[in-house]
């Protein structure tokens, strides 16, 4: 069976990235893997506790930047598989809001490039956050810096 | 509401949908002279910051200074937040 290069997906419903993993692990199987996954703050952007996160995107485009970019990751590696799937709609603190698993017969492919499409999906797709507190809601202005 | 060939639909996505109210228009593009994105923005009345607005053309990120056809869609979105 031929393997299947990348997958990506909006999610509206909440997801078990774990349960994800291994249903798409069966036809992508390599040496090395790296997972990420990110999960919505307990805190919003002015320290107060968050209740709910809302998502926002602009649906056809969403899809076809990330498919783009993972498509030319492909064409630069041929050991190379990706899951991606991100959350939209009102998503509850700690809950997953994205899931990156790549695949690679390299440690170093597979960790470069799961950290290259968190970047992607943060700063270059229309993905907008809205916080919501007791006290109202706000929107994300700037997304967070990658940082140790 | 869309009623003949000589348009273009206007998109606003996330907090500019929720400030200027509205998220779909449809405009005539005779009413914009040099057809351009950016005079788009300033015939609908959306002043924001042009560095703070990522526009798209038939759904291909563009520029402010792209020229718009009949039947294009065009969206103003703001800095995009997701991850």
């Amino acid at each position: 069976m031929d393997k299947i290069k990348y997958k990506f997906k909006i999610a509206t419903d909440p997801f078990d990235p774990y349960r994800e993993i291994e249903k798409w692990e069966i036809n992508n199987q390599m040496a090395a893997m790296s997972i990420f996954i990110g999960r919505v703050r307990e805190i919003d952007q002015f320290g107060s506790q968050l209740k709910q996160l809302e998502i926002h995107h602009y649906s056809g485009l969403t899809e076809k930047l990330i498919e783009k970019h993972l498509s030319e990751i492909t064409k630069k590696i041929e050991s190379f598989s990706a899951l991606v799937i991100h959350r939209v709609g009102f998503i509850d603190p700690l809950e997953p809001i994205v899931l990156i698993a790549v695949r690679a017969d390299k440690r170093g492919i597979a960790n470069q490039y799961c950290s290259e499409i968190l970047e992607v999906t943060k700063f270059k797709v229309p993905f907008w956050k809205k916080e919501w507190t007791d006290t109202g809601s706000s929107w994300v202005k700037n997304n967070t810096v990658l940082s140790t | 509401m869309k009623n003949n060939a000589s348009q273009i639909k206007v998109l606003l996505f996330a907090e500019l949908s929720e400030k200027y109210g509205w998220d779909e228009k449809y405009l005539s593009l005779d009413l914009i002279e040099d057809k351009k994105a950016k005079s788009i923005l300033k015939y609908i009345n959306i002043n924001v910051a042009h560095q703070s607005i990522i526009v798209a053309i038939n759904k291909e990120i563009s520029s402010l200074e792209a020229t718009v056809k009949d039947n294009d869609e065009v969206a103003f979105m703001p800095i995009f937040t997701g991850g």
